[in-house]
């Protein structure tokens, strides 16, 4: 079976960005980074098992910038993966499918993710006592 | 008969049949009240050193929510990854090299995330 010539579809460059294209692909962008920023939560968990001294090494990278800038990161892909999730779960159900409740339902999940990831760092900081 | 030469129409073109869709949506139900329960006490806890951490991870309850997100966290893992590759990867030696991948990594990551909770919780007991 010759599949060499035949045409690709869809050309998504020729669409225009719309909220919900842009949104469906960032589902997948977080899954697949959330996916790569899993195994480091099991080195946590490994690390905790091991000892004080790999305990701290990896505690001394999680509060430097770039660990820092990676839990954000994490952060907001995870809280919009999952806010975006429950939309999906309502899609599955057969809710929420009209044009402009597809609109509304994807800007209030990234409201929340926002929201909530804004909170979370609010909270660490807090609790942690870098920030007032 | 269809192109893997079998003919179970149950299964459909994949030979999955609805397993693979059902389990992302039981995992995603699991993972929600999970991911946000885990996400609060990992933040409270930061700051907190290793005697703190490993207080927290000893208990029965947090152990046994601990494994169970674990286990559900690398399932969901596991299945979503498994689509995206099926998407891009046509090629069927690469598309089964990077499935076979992603499921020895998933499986090794839980199995390791297990080993560290029974070690932690363990050692709290005695």
């Amino acid at each position: 079976m010759a599949t060499s010539n035949r045409p690709l579809s869809p050309h998504l460059q020729v669409y225009r960005p719309q909220i919900t294209s842009v949104l469906s692909i960032l589902h997948r962008i977080t899954g697949v980074a959330l996916a790569m920023g899993a195994p480091l939560l099991v080195w946590w968990l490994a690390a905790a098992a091991m000892g004080p001294e790999i305990f701290a090494t990896t505690r001394a990278f999680w509060g430097s910038w770039l660990g820092q800038v990676l839990l954000l990161g994490w952060t907001f892909a995870l809280f919009y993966h999952l806010c975006n999730g429950i939309r999906h779960l309502a899609w599955d159900l057969g809710y929420g499918f009209e044009l402009g409740t597809a609109a509304l339902s994807g800007w209030l999940v990234v409201a929340g993710a926002a929201g909530l990831t804004l909170a979370t760092w609010l909270f660490a900081y807090s609790v942690s006592g870098v920030l007032p | 008969m269809n192109d893997a030469g079998t003919n179970n129409r149950q299964g459909g073109a994949a030979q999955s049949g609805v397993s693979h869709w059902w389990g992302q949506r039981l995992t995603a139900i699991l993972l929600v009240p999970l991911a946000l329960w885990f996400t609060a006490s990992f933040v409270t806890l930061s700051g907190a050193g290793l005697v703190l951490v490993r207080q927290w991870i000893a208990s029965p309850v947090t152990s046994l929510f601990l494994a169970i997100f674990m286990a559900a966290l690398f399932r969901h893992i596991q299945l979503g990854l498994e689509v995206v590759v099926d998407d891009y990867v046509h090629s069927p030696a690469r598309n089964r090299a990077a499935t076979v991948s992603i499921r020895i990594g998933c499986i090794l990551c839980t199995v390791a995330a297990w080993l560290s909770i029974l070690v932690i919780y363990l050692d709290g007991r005695g």
